[in-house]
């Protein structure tokens, strides 16, 4: 998918409707506990009004970014380890993305993975693409930014 | 700095609010705020007792503002564990529209659960 978290984000220019901070890419590291998915889908949610996104859609946002986060704290990290999940967001290509990064124990081919909350994002995000490995799993999501163009 | 200004460190609430209404054998659960896997397991084990032989339970969820896909599998771990328990009725109370029938029709659970269903201002029944 188009666009990173870092590099040349900062001259995307934004849709019409968005404010200027939804040039700004955002980073939040949170412990991967359950008590971080209410700032996570918070400051996910900040981001979809600034960006310019309608109610609805910031309520697609709220739950697919809460999905994702919820795996990592589910899954990422055995019981008891401590964790952390990254939330980042950024604009690019008329799509406002989020990824969820874990640095836990991912899961491989074959096997059962992130199952339910995986399928919502699924139904919810315009594109979804998920990466995992022993060295953790990133889950990044993208929506566009429509009517615009 | 005032004492009202410390930070709340030790403060770490579940954003849910839980109140339990009705008579014995029929018992009402309010249930308020946000429900994901910060409140669910706490939401399952505040109701699993309530359920009696016979009796009914009903969640009255109009008060919920979030719910996500770990929130829908503890309304489906309710509605198993009170009729496990013998309830002949589990109801489910539910905004059209609202963010748990959105998420319910979402993930296909929407016919899972006896749900019935309020228009948004509707007036509460308890």
């Amino acid at each position: 998918m188009p666009g990173q978290p870092d590099g040349d984000v900062a001259h995307v220019t934004p849709p019409p409707g968005a404010t200027p901070s939804a040039r700004v890419p955002v980073l939040l590291r949170a412990p991967a506990t359950a008590d971080s998915l209410t700032v996570a889908r918070q400051v996910a949610a900040g981001v979809a009004h600034a960006a310019g996104m309608e109610d609805e859609r910031v309520e697609d946002v709220r739950i697919a970014v809460t999905e994702a986060c919820t795996n990592a704290v589910r899954h990422a990290y055995a019981s008891g380890e401590p964790g952390v999940l990254t939330l980042a967001s950024w604009v690019a290509a008329g799509s406002l993305f989020f990824s969820v990064r874990d640095r836990g124990r991912g899961f491989g081919e074959g096997e059962e993975g992130p199952g339910v909350g995986l399928l919502t994002i699924r139904a919810l995000a315009g594109e979804v693409d998920v990466r995992s490995s022993p060295l953790g799993t990133e889950v990044t999501m993208r929506f566009p930014l429509v009517p615009y163009g | 700095m005032t004492p009202a200004a410390a930070p709340p460190w030790d403060d770490d609430p579940v954003p849910l609010d839980i109140v339990v209404g009705g008579g014995e054998g029929t018992p009402e659960v309010r249930v308020a705020g946000e429900l994901d896997l910060h409140g669910s397991d706490a939401l399952v084990a505040r109701v699993r007792a309530l359920a009696r032989p016979g009796g009914s339970l009903r969640l009255d969820l109009a008060g919920i503002t979030f719910i996500d896909s770990t929130g829908a599998n503890a309304l489906l771990r309710i509605d198993r564990d009170a009729r496990h328990a013998g309830a002949a009725e589990v109801r489910f109370v539910v905004v059209r529209g609202g963010p748990v029938a959105r998420l319910l029709e979402l993930t296909g659970l929407v016919d899972t659960l006896d749900l019935e269903t309020r228009s948004r201002g509707d007036a509460g029944t308890a």
